[in-house]
C-alpha cells in the first residue's frame, strides 16, 4: 500500500488565552490520512476545530501533541505548494485581478512570460474573463472567491486547503462556485481538504467525508462518498442514496449534540 | 462619495460660509460687536489688499505665506521619512517598542512652546530650529500612527501572503506595507494638522516673517485685522494642504475604505 | 391660548435680567464704588507693586482688589480690550499702538521713566556704536527696547539695512548669546546682569538717548468707561500709586528686599532693576517738563511729543496704520483726574 500524502497521527492542539492563561483544547487525538488526489470534506459544527487542522496543514500553527506529515515530511513554513483559500477571499485590495492571481509566481522571480498565459487561461476558466484589470472592490463576493481560488491554483499546488470558502455566499452563487471548482479540478487533479459545515456541500464535492465532534474536536465518522464523477447536482439530490447519507450524518451530528448536553448536565 | 453628493456638500459648504460671513459683517456693521474684537470681513479684505500691495513688516504677503508653507513642507517630508520607518519598527518589534515608546509618549503631548529655549540652545535661532520644532511634533504623531497601522494589519492578509510565498522582507514590502498605506496616509494627514499648529510656536523663534509670526506680532499691537487675516490664511493654507494629502491618498490608495 | 403670552412675558423678563446683568456695573452708578478693582501689572518686580504685597490698595480703595499679571505690553492691550483689567502700568510702545487702534483707554502720567534699566549690551569685539553695522542684534518684540534700538540706529545714522534685528524674548536672547548666534542685544534688567557677567560690554543705557529727545517710559492707564464711571476710585488709585513710589524712594533697599521675597527673585537683581528707573512724582509730571497741565498746554509737552514720535515710528515700521494715530496724544491724557488727585 502507498503511504498517504497527508498523515495526522494522534494530533492535539491546545490554545492558551493570552490574558487569563486558560487552556482550551481545540482538537484532541485526531488521526486522519488523506491520499494523493483525494477530495476530503471535513464536516462539523462551528468551533469544532476544523479550521485548526487546516491551519496546521498550511503551516500557520504547529500541533501541541502528535505529528503531522506531508509526503512523509513534517509540515514546513507556509508556501505556494499548499494553496489556501480562506472564507473571506483575502485578496490584496491594492492589486488588480491579474496581479492578485500572479502574486506567487511574481514573487518567485520567474519571467512573466512563463505564467501570464496560464494566468489568463485560469481567469477565463474561473469565469472572470474581461475582469483581469478590475480592482477587487469592483467585484462581487463570488467573483472575489473565484480570484482567490485562481490565485491559489496558479502555482499548481500539490494540496489545496479550503476553509469554508463558499460559506459567505448566497445559495445560487454557492452552487455555481461548487460546480466551477469541480470542473476546474477535473483537469488538474490535486489533493483537496475542504472544510465546511454544510452537509449537502460536502456530499456534492467530496470523495470522502470526515465528521468532527464539538470541541475538543474528534473524528466521529469517516465515510467514502460513492457517487461517480462528473456529478450533477440535480441528479444527485434526486438520488435516494444521497438522502440516506445525509440522514445518517444528520443523526450522528444530533447524537453528538444530545450526548454533549448530557455530559454538560452531569 | 458619488458626484451628486459631492456637489451637494459643496453647495452646503458655500451656503454656510456665505451666511457666516454675512452675519459676521452685519454684526460689526450694526455695532453688535466691537470691531476691535472682531474686525468685519470687509476690513480684513482691505487689510489683505493693503498687505498685498505694501507687504507687512518689510516682506510681501506671499513671502509670509510661502515661508510658512516652506517651513512646514520641509518639516513634513522629514517627518514622513523618519517617522514612518520608526513607527513601523515600533509596531513590528516589541523590544524596539519598549526601548523607544517611553520617549515618544513623553514628548508627544508636550507643548512645543516649552522646548523653544532648549531648541535655541541646541540648534540656534536659524531656520533649522523652526523646521525642527514642526518636524518634532509632526514626526511623533506619524510614529504613533504608523505603529498603530502595523498593529491593524489583518492576520488573514499576512497568512494569505505567507501561503503565497512571501516571507520576511518580501512579506513586509508586498503585503504589510500596502495594507498599511491607507492608515499611514491618515497618520500623515493628522500630523499635518498638528504640525501646522506648531507653526505658531516655531515662528516665535527669532522670526521676522511667516504667517504664524505675522499673527502673533500683530496681536502685540492690537492689529486684530491682521491677526484675523493671519488666521484666515493659516486656516486656508492648512485646508489646501489637507486637500492635497487627501487627493494624494485617493490617487495612491484608491482601494482605501472600499474593501 | 395662554401659553404664548406667558412665554413672551418670560422672555421679556429674561431679556431685562440679562441687560441688567451686563449693564449694571457700568451704567448710572457714577457716585458709587465698583465691587472690584482689577489692576494689571508686569510679571517683573516694580516698585509700586509693594502695595500689592501688603494690601495697601485694598485699604485705600475700600473695595476688593484683584491683581492680574501680564508678561508684556501686548497681552496687556488684549486684557484692557477684553475689559479684564481696569488699571495697568506698562510701556509706551504698546500704549501708542493701542491708542492708535482706538482702544478706549486714558493715560494717567508717566510714573516710571527708563534710565538704566534697559541697556544695549554687546559682545567684547564691538568697540563702538558704528560697529553695530552688519551685526545681529536681538530685541524683545514689540517692546520699548525695540523702539530704543531703532532710535539708536536713527540718531547715529547707522546703515539700517545692514543690521539684522532678531525678535527674541529675554530668556531666548540669553540662550542665543551663549551659542554666539547674536552680536548684541537691547535688553532690560535683570537679564543684562547675566550677559555682563558672561563678558558682555555695555554700550549705552536708555537715559543716554534723552538729550536727543528720545524718552522711554511706562505709563499708567485706565479704561475710559471705568474712569467715567468711578472717578473717585481713579483719584484714590493714583494717590495710592504715588504713595508706593514715595515708600520706595524713602527706603529703596527695604522695598527691594520685600519685593524680592514676594516675587521669588534675588535681592540684588530687584534692587538694580528698580534703581534703573526714574520716578518723577505725578505733581512734577503735570509740569511743562513732562505732560503739561491740560490738553491745551499738553500739546507741545515733551512726553506728548515723544508719544507721537513712538506712534510714527510704529507706523514707519508698518506695525500700525498712520491714519489711526490721534491728532494729539494730549487728548488721550485724563488731566482732570490727575489734577484732582494732585492739586497744585
Amino acid at each position: 500500500m502507498v503511504a498517504p500524502l497527508i498523515e495526522l497521527q494522534s494530533v492535539s492542539k491546545c490554545f492558551r488565552a493570552q490574558r487569563t492563561r486558560q487552556e482550551t483544547w481545540a482538537i484532541r487525538d485526531v488521526s486522519l490520512n488523506i491520499g494523493e488526489g483525494e477530495f476530503l470534506c471535513l464536516l462539523g459544527p462551528s468551533g469544532c476545530g476544523k479550521s485548526t487542522i487546516l491551519d496546521m496543514l498550511a503551516g500557520f500553527e504547529g500541533p501541541t501533541e502528535g505529528r503531522i506529515l506531508i509526503a512523509g515530511e513534517p509540515v514546513g513554513r507556509p508556501g505556494p505548494d499548499r494553496g489556501v483559500v480562506f472564507q473571506d477571499a483575502s485578496l490584496f485590495p491594492w492589486l488588480s485581478v491579474i496581479d492578485n492571481v500572479t502574486f506567487a509566481p511574481r514573487l518567485s522571480g520567474v519571467a512573466p512570460s512563463t505564467y501570464r498565459a496560464q494566468a489568463l487561461e485560469l481567469i477565463e476558466k474561473m469565469g472572470l474573463g474581461g475582469f483581469e484589470n478590475h480592482a477587487p472592490y469592483e467585484l462581487s463576493g463570488g467573483m472575489r472567491q473565484r480570484v482567490a481560488i485562481a490565485r491559489a491554483w496558479i502555482s499548481n499546488p500539490r494540496i489545496l486547503l479550503m476553509d469554508e470558502p463558499f460559506g459567505a455566499l448566497d445559495a445560487q452563487t454557492r452552487l455555481e462556485m461548487q460546480e466551477t471548482l469541480l470542473a476546474a479540478r477535473g483537469q488538474a487533479v490535486s489533493t483537496v481538504l475542504f472544510v465546511t459545515h454544510d452537509i449537502e456541500e460536502a456530499l456534492f464535492l467530496a470523495d470522502r467525508v470526515a465528521v468532527m465532534s464539538r470541541r475538543p474536536g474528534r473524528i466521529t465518522l469517516d465515510i467514502p462518498i460513492p457517487f461517480p464523477r462528473p456529478r450533477c447536482y440535480e441528479a444527485l439530490i434526486a438520488d435516494p442514496a444521497f438522502s440516506r447519507l445525509k440522514q445518517d450524518i444528520v443523526r450522528i451530528l444530533r447524537q453528538e449534540i444530545v450526548a454533549r448536553r448530557e455530559t454538560d448536565r452531569a | 462619495m458619488n458626484e451628486g453628493e459631492g456637489v451637494r456638500r459643496l453647495v452646503l459648504g458655500l451656503v454656510s460660509v456665505t451666511s457666516v460671513t454675512v452675519a459676521w459683517e452685519s454684526a460689526a456693521r450694526y455695532g453688535l460687536v466691537d470691531p476691535l474684537f472682531l474686525p468685519p470681513p470687509t476690513e480684513v479684505l482691505a487689510t489683505a489688499v493693503d498687505l498685498l500691495r505694501h507687504g507687512y513688516r518689510g516682506s510681501p504677503l506671499w513671502v509670509h505665506v510661502g515661508l510658512s508653507l516652506g517651513r512646514a513642507l520641509v518639516a513634513f517630508v522629514a517627518a514622513v521619512i523618519v517617522g514612518i520607518p520608526l513607527g513601523v519598527m515600533i509596531g513590528i518589534s516589541p523590544i524596539f517598542a519598549g526601548l523607544i515608546d517611553p520617549f515618544v509618549q513623553f514628548l508627544r503631548p508636550l507643548p512645543k512652546l516649552a522646548l523653544i529655549p532648549l531648541v535655541i540652545l541646541w540648534f540656534g535661532i536659524g531656520e533649522f530650529s523652526k523646521v525642527f520644532l514642526i518636524f518634532l511634533s509632526a514626526s511623533l504623531s506619524i510614529v504613533v500612527g504608523a505603529a498603530a497601522a502595523v498593529a491593524n494589519v489583518r492576520r488573514q492578509q499576512i497568512r494569505a501572503g505567507k501561503v503565497l510565498g512571501a516571507h520576511g522582507f518580501a512579506l513586509f514590502r508586498h503585503v504589510m506595507l500596502p495594507q498599511m498605506a491607507p492608515e499611514l496616509f491618515v497618520a500623515v494627514r493628522l500630523s499635518l494638522g498638528i504640525g501646522w499648529t506648531t507653526l505658531i510656536a516655531a515662528e516665535m523663534i527669532a522670526a521676522d516673517a511667516g504667517l504664524g509670526w505675522m499673527a502673533v506680532n500683530a496681536s502685540a499691537y492690537l492689529r486684530t485685522d491682521i491677526v484675523m487675516l493671519g488666521i484666515v490664511l493659516l486656516g486656508l493654507t492648512g485646508y489646501v494642504l489637507d486637500l492635497a494629502i487627501v487627493g494624494l491618498q485617493r490617487w495612491v490608495t484608491p482601494w482605501a475604505g472600499r474593501s | 391660548m395662554v401659553a404664548p403670552d406667558i412665554n413672551r412675558r418670560r422672555f421679556v423678563t429674561l431679556a431685562a435680567g440679562a441687560a441688567a446683568l451686563v449693564g449694571a456695573p457700568e451704567i448710572g452708578r457714577a457716585a458709587e464704588k465698583p465691587a472690584v478693582v482689577r489692576i494689571g501689572y508686569l510679571t517683573a518686580a516694580r516698585a509700586w507693586t509693594i502695595g500689592m504685597t501688603d494690601g495697601s490698595f485694598d485699604a485705600a480703595l475700600g473695595t476688593k482688589v484683584e491683581w492680574v499679571t501680564f508678561p508684556a505690553g501686548g497681552p496687556a492691550l488684549s486684557l484692557l480690550a477684553a475689559r479684564q483689567i481696569d488699571f495697568a502700568i506698562f510701556g509706551i510702545t504698546p500704549i501708542a499702538a493701542g491708542l492708535s487702534r482706538k482702544l478706549p483707554i486714558e493715560i494717567l502720567g508717566s510714573p516710571e521713566i527708563v534710565a538704566t534699566s534697559e541697556r544695549l549690551i554687546v559682545k567684547p569685539g564691538i568697540a563702538g556704536i558704528k560697529d553695530l553695522e552688519g551685526k545681529r542684534i536681538a530685541v524683545a518684540p514689540s517692546s520699548t527696547m525695540s523702539y530704543a534700538l531703532e532710535a539708536v540706529i536713527r540718531i547715529n545714522n547707522l546703515d539700517s539695512h545692514s543690521i539684522k534685528r532678531l525678535p527674541l524674548t529675554q530668556p531666548d536672547t540669553i540662550a542665543a548669546w551663549r551659542r554666539g548666534d547674536i552680536d548684541a542685544t537691547y535688553i532690560n534688567g535683570p537679564f543684562w546682569g547675566e550677559l555682563l557677567a558672561d563678558g558682555g560690554k555695555q554700550l549705552l543705557v536708555s537715559a543716554d538717548l534723552q538729550p536727543a529727545g528720545i524718552f522711554v517710559w511706562n505709563s499708567a492707564v485706565v479704561r475710559k468707561d471705568f474712569a467715567d464711571g468711578y472717578p473717585e476710585t481713579v483719584v484714590a488709585w493714583l494717590q495710592t500709586v504715588q504713595a508706593q513710589f514715595d515708600r520706595y524712594k524713602a527706603d529703596p533697599d527695604g522695598v527691594s528686599r520685600a519685593l524680592a521675597k514676594a516675587y521669588g527673585a534675588p535681592f540684588e537683581a530687584v534692587r538694580d532693576t528698580l534703581a534703573g528707573l526714574h520716578y518723577p512724582s505725578f505733581k512734577e509730571q503735570l509740569g511743562p517738563g513732562y505732560w503739561g497741565n491740560n490738553v491745551e498746554s499738553g500739546k507741545d509737552a515733551p512726553m506728548v511729543r515723544a508719544l507721537d514720535d513712538v506712534a510714527k515710528f510704529l507706523a514707519d515700521t508698518g506695525e500700525i496704520q498712520r491714519d489711526g494715530i490721534p491728532g494729539s496724544f494730549a487728548q488721550t491724557v485724563n488731566y482732570d483726574l490727575l489734577n484732582k488727585a494732585f492739586p497744585a
